[in-house]
């Protein structure tokens, strides 16, 4: 019952309150959750729900409400999420196969329930970006700023790589990253995945520097 | 507006830009939350894509479904406006051709301005060969790791088959030609153990047979990467085969690749065009014995 109530006290990491609580997920929790002599289909549970894979399932159940269309994916995934957190204890000692395919079932359910709500206006495409505000323009020109710093970070390598894989001015986008995939004896997708992280990482020294000068300001 | 047709056919493109039918989404959405490699390749992907809509390189039929897909992300305003920066960055530093829209630089009148972007662009040309020149030294070190790995794994080979010629009964004898070890996919991800795998301290050829399931591609890639995600060695052109009641797939790795800790294998289908699509993921820890 008492582990019932912790875990009933996982946070929805959005604004959406759960049965009128908003309550957070405690140290405490983390290693009541992590305790190794529980069952094993109870820790898979409880590792999906503990970070670093619970950004990580948060990150994938957004993109699932997302692609269907939903309007706030944050706040669905955050219910998702808070469903199976308060069930974990009745489900996990009986439930077999991946723990990620019950996420999935009440991702489903959360998705039909958001389906009968009423819809609301759809916004508009905005192709228009060189016709933003001074508030825009400024934040672009900081973002501009902060991947000069943050490219200054990257290995000479990752960076010939970085701007060699992304480049669209080229005309054969295939061909090129064939042949620099050739070129670093990769495989077409281990290209991709490589320019991803090494992106990923430029992307994270982006967001953390434009942060930073925002608070000095 | 797209200036090259379309060619990456990849289930994860489609999904990003919504035309998957119901069933396949449906079947991919169970398999993105079970698989964490999966979903880095959609993360890679949807960067792509948010690269292309940049550049305005996305097709006019995909515009409007993957924006509406993008501006539901919490952090999207953040993406649009680094790829950006990026495509900004690019454009200010050609390479070989002109980027496409930029104009030619004017004559006489503007020497002196002229000069000050061809001196960065000798830097740019400079740190970017030295860059490469690093690049090819790491490179040619790994080559030499895998030309070594390779060879080691010949050699083991071609002993096998002269054990097998001077003794027609090695494969009945009391010690293996090859050891064979088979994988199921999917074991460790449902809350069961991982498979432990053997190896003999002494380099020996391992046969290692994934249980596919069913065979719904021509060939496959099997790819092995070390617990912290780093691919060792990567397997193409496999061709699945049925043996009692299973479907496998089966290729060869010598034993001192490993080092006692976790592995796993990622099996991608490998369609006739296009972009490898994963299929499976076997997990297994090596011991020695």
């Amino acid at each position: 019952m008492a582990f019932a109530v912790l875990l009933g006290r996982v946070r929805a990491a959005g604004t959406v309150a759960v049965a009128g609580k908003s309550l957070p997920l405690q140290n405490q929790d983390h290693d009541r959750l992590a305790e190794p002599h529980r069952e094993t289909s109870l820790q898979g549970f409880c590792r999906l729900l503990t970070s670093p894979q619970y950004e990580r399932l948060r990150g994938q159940l957004i993109r699932i409400f997302a692609r269907r269309g939903c309007q706030f994916p944050q706040d669905l995934a955050d219910e998702t999420i808070s469903r199976v957190a308060q069930k974990v204890d009745e489900v996990a000692p009986t439930y077999e196969g991946d723990p990620a395919r019950y996420f999935y079932g009440v991702a489903r359910n959360v998705y039909l329930e958001y389906t009968r709500r009423p819809k609301t206006v759809q916004l508009e495409e905005n192709r228009g970006l060189s016709g933003e505000d001074d508030r825009e323009r400024l934040r672009k020109e900081e973002t501009h700023a902060c991947l000069e710093r943050c490219l200054n970070e990257l290995l000479g390598d990752e960076r010939v790589l970085i701007f060699e894989y992304y480049r669209y001015d080229k005309s054969a986008k295939i061909d090129h990253r064939r042949v620099l995939a050739q070129g670093l004896g990769l495989g077409l997708n281990a290209l991709r995945i490589k320019a991803y992280r090494i992106r990923q990482r430029l992307y994270d020294c982006v967001t953390a520097c434009t942060k930073s000068d925002a608070m000095r300001k | 507006m797209a200036q090259e047709p379309d060619r990456d056919n990849g289930v994860l493109r489609r999904y990003l830009l919504g035309s998957v039918p119901d069933g396949e989404r449906e079947r991919l959405e169970q398999a993105l939350l079970g698989d964490e490699n999966l979903y880095e390749e959609l993360l890679a992907t949807e960067d792509e894509l948010v690269d292309e809509y940049v550049w305005d390189r996305l097709p006019e039929s995909n515009r409007a479904g993957f924006l509406q897909y993008l501006s539901s992300l919490p952090d999207y305003r953040q993406k649009l406006e680094f790829a950006e920066a990026i495509r900004s960055h690019c454009l200010a530093s050609p390479t070989d051709a002109p980027a496409r829209g930029e104009v030619a630089q004017p004559g006489r009148g503007r020497a002196l301005q002229a000069r000050v972007p061809a001196l960065a662009l000798v830097a740019a040309t400079v740190l970017a060969m030295l860059g490469g020149v690093w690049a090819s030294l790491t490179i040619s070190g790994l080559r030499e790791r895998v030309g070594r790995t390779e060879s080691e794994l010949a050699r083991l080979q071609d002993e096998l088959l002269r054990q097998r010629a001077e003794d027609p009964e090695s494969e009945t004898s009391s010690r293996p030609a090859a050891r064979s070890i088979l994988l199921t996919a999917g074991t460790f991800r449902s809350g069961g153990a991982r498979q432990v795998v053997l190896i003999p301290r002494e380099p020996e050829l391992l046969e290692l047979r994934l249980d596919l399931g069913s065979a719904d591609y021509p060939t496959y890639r099997a790819a092995v990467h070390d617990a912290n995600a780093v691919e060792l060695v990567s397997v193409g052109r496999l061709r699945a085969r049925t043996e009692a009641d299973r479907i496998l797939v089966v290729f060869n790795a010598s034993s001192d690749w490993f080092t006692p800790g976790d592995y796993y294998i990622s099996l991608m289908g490998e369609p006739g065009n296009g972009v490898p699509e994963a299929v499976a993921r076997y997990d297994f820890r090596v011991a020695s014995e």
